[in-house]
C-alpha cells in the first residue's frame, strides 16, 4: 500500500545510514511500506534526523525489532522507518547497585544474557527475544505472566532520555531505584507506541535470579480453577506467575483448563510454597504437576507467543481485556459464549491474579463474525483492545473499544509534543 | 522577596476587599460557613508545612466531596486565583505552601474509606484518608497498604499521591506509585476524569502513573484506588551495631550487592541512636557508631534463611553484635524509634535541616565520609537516618535559628550534600519532593531542556497554572539574585520552623 505523497527529500540530509527503494519493504508496517529506513547509529544521529523530518514534516515510526509492530491501527502516512537497532550499547551496569542502564535498540536476549552472567534478571516476559528491543518492548507495555509477582515494565523502569518530535533531547527519572525528583515521565512514554517520542535509552533497576525456579499446572474444572486461583492470589505465597491456559492455547495442544502457577525463592522458600499450593488445589479438587525445566521454559514461551500480536496468524484476531480478577470467571464465560454464538473459534489465556484476559479469535468468515462479538464485548467492558486483526477488519472497528475519560487529555498531550502528528501517525488509541 | 510577596497579598486583601469578600462568600455558597477559613488568624495555621517555607493563603476551604473540589476549581478559575491542594500539612519540601496566595483546598474532611474489596486486593477511599488508616482498617482481614512513610500516623494518602510518597518498606513494596491503581481527579479545567478507571490497566497513556508524584500541580485526587497487600506470614527485625558509619554502609552495600532486598534497611548514625534512645528507650546502643535496622519478612522458611544471611553478613563487615527482636512488642518499640527520630533531634539541637538526596547504593560509603567532612566543614553536627537500602540519604543538619551564622552554614552545607549526590550519579530527592524547597536543586540534575519538556507536559494539565504555581521549577532569576542568600535571609529574618 504506497503512502500518501509527500514532496521528494534528500536522503542525505538525515545524515546517517539509510535504506531505500525494495529494501525499505521488509521494514513495512502492517502493511506499509516507508518511503525510507534510517538506521542511525548514535543518540545525536537519532535526534538529527527527527530534526530533519519535522522540519520536512515528515511522518516517521519508530521500529526496533518489528515483533510488535502489528498493534494499533496501521500507519496513515509512513515516510520515514526510524530503526533504533543500532542503538545496541548497554551504557552501564553496576551489578552490586542492580541497576543498569541500556540503549533502546538492545534485544531483551543481549540484555538478559549480561544481567545473567551476575545471576541477575528483567523478568518481562516477550515473544521473540532475540529480536524485540528494550525500546519496542516498553513502548508496547505488553505485560506477561510475571506481572502478577515480580512486576513488569512499570515497576522497574527508572530514568528515560527521549527524542521528541522536534528533535530535543530530554531525559527524566535517574539512576537510582528511589527518586521524586521532577515529574515521572517514565510513566508517560509507557505504552504510548513511540507516539510522543523516541526512547534512546532506559535504565531499569534489576532483579536477583532466584536459586528455585518450579513450574506447576493444575488441572480441574475451570470453576474450581478460578476459586483457587482468586486464593493464591490474595494469599502470602507471593507466586510470580497464576496463569489460567484455555483448552488447545498452546502447542502441547492440551484439552483441558489448566492453571500454570511459576514459583520462585529460595530452596526452604519454595518448598514451602509448593506444598501449600499441593494442599490448596487439593481442596478445590484440583491435580497438580511439576513440570521438567524444559516443559517449564517451553511453557511459559508459549504463554508470552499466545499474548504477542506479532504471532499472531494473518487470519485470528488477538484481543486483550482487563477485569478486576472477580470479573474473571464472567469475562471468561462471556467471551467463549460470544465466540460460540458467532461461529468462531476461541481460544484464551490470562493473567488471573491481574484479571487480563488474552483471546485468540479464528473462523471462516471472521470479519463478519468478530464486529457483532466486539460490539457486545465492549458495550460491557471499559478496557478492551484488539491486539492483532486482519487489516480489513481493523478499518472498520475502534482497537481501543472505548475511549477512557482522560482521553481530551491524552490529545492535549498528543498535541504538545508532537503537534503535527509526525510520529506514528494514527496508529494509537482514537487515532492519535 | 517575602516582603514584597507579604506586601502583594497584602494589597490584594486590602484594596480588593469586596472582591475578597465575595470570593469568601460564594466559597461559603458552595461547602457551608464552617468549611471555609479566612480570618487571617487562623489563616496562620495553613501558612506552611513541615519544610522552611511559608505564605499565608486568602482562603482555606474544607470540602467534603468531589462536586465541592469542582465548584471551588472552577470559582478559582473565575477569581484567576491559585489552587493550592493540601492534606495534613506533613509535607517536607513546602508543596502545600500557598506561596502565591489564592485557595488552599485541604482534604482532611474528606476522609472516609469508600469501599474495601479484599478479594481484588483494592480499596477506594477520599484523599484525606489518613495513610496508617487505612492499614489498620484491613489488617484484620490480612492486608495493608505497604507504602508507610514515617509520618503515616497524620499524614493523608491523597498527599502520598501528589508527593509519590516513600516510606522504609518501600525497599521491597516500592513507592505509593506502585500501588495506586486509579484515581477520580478533578483537572484545573474542573474537569472530572479517572485516570485508569476501574478495571485497572491503562487504556492509553497512563496518566495514573503520570500524576502520581506531581506535586499537586496536575490536579487534585478526589478518590483515590490502591493496592492492598496481604500481611506477611512471618517478620523478623534485625538491630545490627557498629562502631562507625563507614562499617555499616559497606554492610549496606554488601546486603543489596547478595542479591537480598529486604523488607526494609535502615540505618541510623550514633548521633540519632542517642537522641531516640534518650525519647523512647527503645533498645538502641547510644554508644554505637552506627546501627542498621533491618526487617525480613515473607514465608516463615524463607524468613529463617534471611535472618541467618544477613546476620552473617553484618557480622563479617564489623557488626559487634546482631540483635533479633524477639517479640511483637520489641519490633514495635525499634520501628517506634526509628519512625520518630525526626522527632527525637529536638534533643541535639533546636533545629534541624533534613536533606533527601539519594545515591546508587554503592556509592554510600563514600557519600557518608563527604556528609562527615561537610558536616566539620560548617562545623555543625549532621544526624544520619535513612533509607540506606534504597541509597536515600536523610542528612540532618543541626542547628540554632538563633544563630544567624548557622543559617548560612546549614544551607551551604545542605547545598554541597546534594551536588555529591548528583556527582555520584543519584538525585536530588528520594521521597520529599521538589516543591519550593529543591526547586533550584533541581537544576543541579536536569538541564534546561529537560525540564521544560516537564514543564510542557505540565502545561497539558494545568495551562493557566493556576494549581500548585511557583513549585518544582527553578524561579525565573533576576539581577543576579541567589537563591540561597535570598533564602537565608528570610530565614534569618523569620526565623526557621523548628519541624
Amino acid at each position: 500500500m504506497p503512502s500518501e505523497a509527500t514532496p521528494p527529500f534528500d536522503l542525505t540530509d538525515f545524515g546517517c545510514p539509510s535504506l531505500s527503494g525494495a529494501a525499505t519493504e521488509q521494514f513495512s508496517i502492517q502493511g506499509v511500506a516507508p518511503r525510507v529506513v534510517l538506521l542511525p547509529t548514535t543518540e545525536e544521529e537519532v535526534a538529527a534526523a527527527l530534526k530533519a523530518a519535522s522540519a520536512r514534516q515528515l511522518t516517521l515510526a519508530p521500529y526496533g525489532g518489528g515483533t510488535l509492530q502489528e498493534i494499533g491501527y496501521p500507519p496513515e502516512v509512513l515516510d520515514i522507518v526510524l530503526s533504533t537497532r543500532g542503538l545496541n550499547r548497554i551504557i552501564t551496569y553496576e551489578p552490586a547497585d542492580l541497576t543498569i542502564s541500556v540503549q533502546a535498540g538492545c534485544t531483551l536476549a543481549q540484555i538478559s544474557a549480561a544481567l545473567a552472567a551476575h545471576g541477575q534478571m528483567l523478568p518481562f516476559d516477550a515473544a521473540g527475544t532475540d529480536r524485540a528491543t528494550i525500546g519496542g518492548l516498553v513502548a508496547a507495555n505488553l505485560t506477561g505472566p510475571r506481572r502478577f509477582g515480580t512486576g513488569s515494565y512499570r515497576d522497574l523502569l527508572i530514568g528515560v532520555v527521549i527524542a521528541y518530535a522536534d528533535g530535543t533531547v530530554a531525559k527524566a527519572g535517574g539512576q537510582v531505584v528511589k527518586n521524586v525528583s521532577g515529574y515521572d515521565l517514565m510513566k508517560l512514554h509507557l505504552g504510548a507506541l513511540g507516539t510522543l517520542g523516541v526512547l534512546l535509552r532506559l535504565n531499569f533497576k534489576v532483579l536477583t535470579q532466584r536459586p528455585v525456579d518450579i513450574t506447576t499446572v493444575i488441572t480441574g474444572p475451570l470453576n474450581a480453577l478460578l476459586s483457587l486461583a482468586a486464593t493464591l492470589a490474595t494469599s502470602q505465597l507471593s507466586l510470580d506467575s497464576i496463569e489460567l491456559l484455555g483448552p488447545s492455547s498452546l502447542r502441547d495442544e492440551a484439552t483441558d483448563w489448566r492453571l500454570a502457577e511459576r514459583i520462585t525463592g529460595s530452596q526452604a522458600g519454595a518448598q514451602r510454597k509448593l506444598t501449600d499450593l499441593h494442599r490448596l488445589a487439593d481442596s478445590h479438587g484440583c491435580r497438580t504437576t511439576t513440570l521438567g525445566a524444559t516443559e517449564a521454559q517451553e511453557l511459559w514461551q508459549d504463554c508470552a507467543s499466545f499474548i504477542s500480536p506479532g504471532t499472531a496468524s494473518n487470519e485470528g484476531v488477538l484481543i486483550r481485556i482487563s477485569v478486576q480478577p472477580s470479573g474473571l470467571s464472567n469475562l471468561v464465560s462471556t467471551v467463549t459464549s460470544l465466540a460460540h454464538s458467532n461461529n468462531l473459534d476461541c481460544s484464551v489465556v490470562a493473567h488471573a491474579g491481574d484479571g487480563t484476559l488474552f483471546a485468540r479469535l479464528a473462523g471462516s468468515d471472521l470479519t463478519a463474525a468478530f464486529r457483532p462479538l466486539w460490539e457486545s464485548l465492549t458495550q460491557g467492558h471499559a478496557n478492551a483492545l484488539i491486539l492483532a486483526a486482519p487489516g480489513n477488519l481493523k478499518g472498520e472497528v475502534n482497537l481501543w473499544g472505548q475511549l477512557p475519560s482522560g482521553f481530551d487529555l491524552m490529545r492535549r498531550i498528543k498535541a504538545e509534543f508532537d503537534p503535527h502528528r509526525l510520529l506514528n501517525r494514527g496508529r494509537f488509541i482514537g487515532h492519535l | 522577596m517575602l516582603q514584597v510577596r507579604g506586601l502583594l497579598s497584602t494589597m490584594v486583601l486590602e484594596e480588593s476587599k469586596s472582591v475578597h469578600n465575595d470570593l469568601i462568600s460564594q466559597l461559603q455558597n458552595i461547602v457551608g460557613a464552617d468549611s471555609v477559613v479566612s480570618h487571617p488568624a487562623e489563616l496562620l495555621v495553613y501558612e506552611y508545612d513541615a519544610s522552611l517555607d511559608r505564605h499565608l493563603p486568602a482562603a482555606v476551604v474544607l470540602p467534603q466531596t468531589t462536586q465541592q473540589v469542582v465548584e471551588i476549581v472552577k470559582l478559582a478559575n473565575r477569581f484567576d486565583l491559585p489552587v493550592v491542594p493540601r492534606g495534613s500539612g506533613t509535607g517536607l519540601s513546602g508543596g502545600a505552601i500557598a506561596i502565591k496566595g489564592g485557595i488552599v483546598i485541604v482534604t482532611t474532611r474528606m476522609n472516609h474509606i469508600l469501599s474495601i474489596d479484599y478479594a481484588n486486593r483494592r480499596a477506594t477511599v477520599q484523599p484525606g484518608v489518613i495513610n496508617a488508616d487505612l492499614t489498620h482498617y484491613t489488617e484484620h482481614a490480612g492486608f495493608f497498604y505497604a507504602p508507610d512513610p514515617s509520618s503515616q500516623k497524620v499524614c493523608t494518602i491523597g498527599g502520598n499521591v501528589a508527593e509519590n510518597s516513600g516510606g522504609p518498606h518501600c525497599l521491597s513494596y516500592g513507592a505509593t506509585t506502585n500501588h495506586i491503581l486509579d484515581l477520580e481527579l478533578v483537572l484545573p479545567t474542573g474537569d472530572v476524569i479517572h485516570t485508569s478507571g476501574a478495571d485497572g490497566d491503562q487504556h492509553g497513556l497512563d496518566l495514573t502513573g503520570t500524576v502520581v508524584g506531581s506535586e499537586g500541580t496536575f490536579g487534585i485526587a478526589t478518590e483515590v484506588t490502591v493496592r492492598l497487600t496481604p500481611l506477611p506470614e512471618d517478620t523478623q527485625v534485625l538491630l545490627a551495631i557498629f562502631r562507625s558509619v563507614d562499617e555499616a554502609s559497606n554492610t549496606v552495600s554488601a546486603i543489596i550487592g547478595a542479591g537480598i532486598i529486604p523488607a526494609a534497611l535502615e540505618m541510623m548514625d550514633g548521633l540519632c541512636c542517642q537522641a531516640i534512645e534518650a525519647a523512647y528507650h527503645a533498645g538502641y546502643p547510644p554508644d554505637a557508631g552506627a546501627v542498621l535496622l533491618v526487617e525480613l519478612d515473607g514465608l516463615r522458611e524463607a524468613v529463617e534463611e534471611l535472618v541467618d544471611q544477613v546476620s552473617t553478613i553484618c557480622r563479617n563487615h564489623g557488626a559487634g553484635e546482631v540483635r533479633r527482636a524477639r517479640s511483637a512488642a520489641e519490633r514495635a518499640a525499634l520501628w517506634a524509634g526509628r519512625k520518630g527520630a525526626l522527632g527525637a533531634l529536638g534533643r541535639l539541637a533546636p533545629n534541624y535541616y533534613i536533606q533527601d538526596g539519594v545515591v546508587p547504593r554503592t556509592k554510600l560509603p563514600e557519600t557518608l565520609q563527604f556528609v562527615e567532612q561537610v558536616s566539620r566543614d560548617i562545623r555543625l553536627p549532621i544526624a544520619n537516618v535513612f533509607h540506606a537500602g534504597d541509597g536515600n540519604l536523610h542528612p540532618n543538619i543541626l542547628f540554632d535559628r538563633q544563630d544567624p551564622t548557622n543559617i548560612e552554614r546549614t544551607l551551604r552545607g545542605g547545598l554541597e550534600i546534594l551536588r555529591f549526590c548528583v556527582e555520584k550519579g543519584g538525585v536530588v530527592s528520594g521521597e520529599h519532593g521538589i516543591g519550593l524547597e529543591k526547586r533550584e536543586h533541581i537544576a543541579f540534575l536536569y538541564t534546561t531542556e529537560d525540564l521544560a519538556v516537564m514543564a510542557r507536559l505540565r502545561d497539558c494539565f494545568n495551562p493557566r497554572q493556576l494549581f500548585n504555581p511557583d513549585k518544582i521549577f527553578p524561579p525565573l532569576r533576576g539581577c543576579g539574585e541567589v537563591r540561597d542568600q535570598r533564602v537565608a535571609a528570610r530565614l534569618a529574618k523569620e526565623g526557621i520552623y523548628a519541624v
